[in-house]
């Protein structure tokens, strides 16, 4: 019989059900499939933690906060909403502003709106901080690309999750970093900027950052 | 009487009832502190969230479409602001688990067993605390708040299967960071 999918078993066990007894076939698989056998052990050494940390948490004082972390307290829970109103009464409202303005403000918006729709279909304007970079899919050719190198490879397919399905570029990039934080772009910028600006980077500029990273750590 | 849902609150909000917003406040901000809590650490940084969340959930609600439920928007406003002070912090400062235990918890339980439970816990909190800004939202949003991964994916504005991988890459390293101390 094939390998048991322990990864999605996994992730069923700990999204709430627990997993399935295996079948004599499969614990017959397990006997004398040294990966699966691994991966059974490290199913079970996992679990078992999980569920030790969770009945450790719940029985702390804490809850629902994390288990080692006290609760601020009743007064600071009490406090949140005076403290929000004071910081809404200070900040200013529509309502302050004086009579004649309150027709002029809406009309200066609209036409710095009108402005600013004229700029933008004009042609392509860089990110401006703050702002959420625009986010696309990985094409198949891109793709392709990077499942030829073999550490590309291990990324995009790191649970059985190939990353054809809704793979995004910032997507990919965050799990690159998080993968390896110590290796590839890294060496060459912030990755944090990275992430804030993927969605302006070349494909091919990507490809080269990594390429660059690894050759500057050898 | 029966307890008014968010949807009711909201609307109550925007018909001119301002006190609409304090009971939604008290309903959530508990999850919004510990969400942000448990990204950043430190007790001050995640009053900070707090704050500003539900500063932007007020100016925000009148323009609130509800084609979302109201908790996944306010997930999505409260790691966004959570990751951005992240990305403040640096990846430094981001890293560090003590912050996590900054206060003493009190309690009258026995001694020992009280020790043994907070090294355990802090053993795990610290596990938690090494992963990378992603996976450790991910992670949070999963495991302590128990949501669902496609709720969670709405939330972040990642495919499902993305937010599986963080969640898979997750629990690996917790695993692994775990055995390494245990031998």
């Amino acid at each position: 019989m094939n390998c048991i999918p322990f990864d999605e078993r996994l992730l069923d066990a700990t999204a709430g059900s627990a997993p399935a007894p295996l079948t004599a076939e499969e614990r017959l698989h397990v006997g004398s499939c040294p990966l699966c056998r691994e991966a059974a052990a490290g199913e079970e050494r996992l679990l078992r933690r999980l569920g030790a940390a969770a009945a450790s948490a719940a029985a702390s004082a804490a809850a629902p906060g994390p288990g080692s972390a006290p609760d601020p307290g009743p007064a600071y829970w009490n406090a949140t909403v005076p403290r929000l109103r004071r910081r809404l009464d200070a900040s200013p409202k529509f309502g302050d502003v004086p009579g004649p303005l309150r027709v002029l403000l809406p009309a200066a918006a609209a036409v710095a709106l009108a402005i600013v729709v004229g700029v933008f279909s004009a042609g392509p304007v860089p990110v401006v901080g703050g702002a959420e970079p625009p986010v696309r899919s990985l094409t198949e050719a891109e793709l392709q690309v990077l499942r030829q190198t073999e550490r590309h490879r291990a990324l995009l397919d790191p649970s059985g999750w190939n990353g054809t399905e809704e793979t995004t570029l910032a997507e990919f990039l965050a799990d690159l970093i998080d993968d390896d934080p110590d290796a590839g772009l890294l060496a060459v910028a912030d990755p944090l900027e990275v992430i804030a600006q993927a969605g302006d980077w070349e494909f091919a500029d990507i490809v080269g950052s990594l390429e660059m990273g690894r050759n500057n750590r050898r | 009487m029966t307890e008014q849902t968010d949807r009711e609150l909201i609307g109550a909000f925007r018909n001119g009832d301002d006190s609409a917003f304090n009971l939604l406040v008290l309903r959530h901000q508990q999850r919004v502190y510990w969400l942000a809590r448990r990204i950043l650490g430190a007790h001050a940084d995640a009053d900070d969230v707090v704050q500003e969340v539900f500063l932007r959930v007020y100016r925000g609600l009148a323009r609130f479409r509800g084609d979302s439920e109201f908790t996944t928007w306010l997930h999505r406003i409260a790691v966004n602001l959570a990751l951005n002070e992240a990305r403040k912090q640096k990846l430094r400062n981001f890293f560090r688990s003590d912050l996590l235990h900054d206060e003493v918890p009190s309690g009258s339980d026995d001694p020992e067993r009280i020790l043994l439970r907070k090294e355990e816990q802090s053993l795990f909190d610290r596990a938690v605390a090494t992963l990378p800004p992603r996976q450790k939202t991910v992670f949070v949003m999963r495991y302590h708040e128990g949501m669902k991964f496609d709720e969670i994916a709405a939330a972040l504005r990642l495919s499902t299967g993305g937010v599986k991988s963080n969640y898979f890459h997750a629990l690996r390293r917790i695993d692994r960071f775990l055995k390494e101390r245990e031998r």
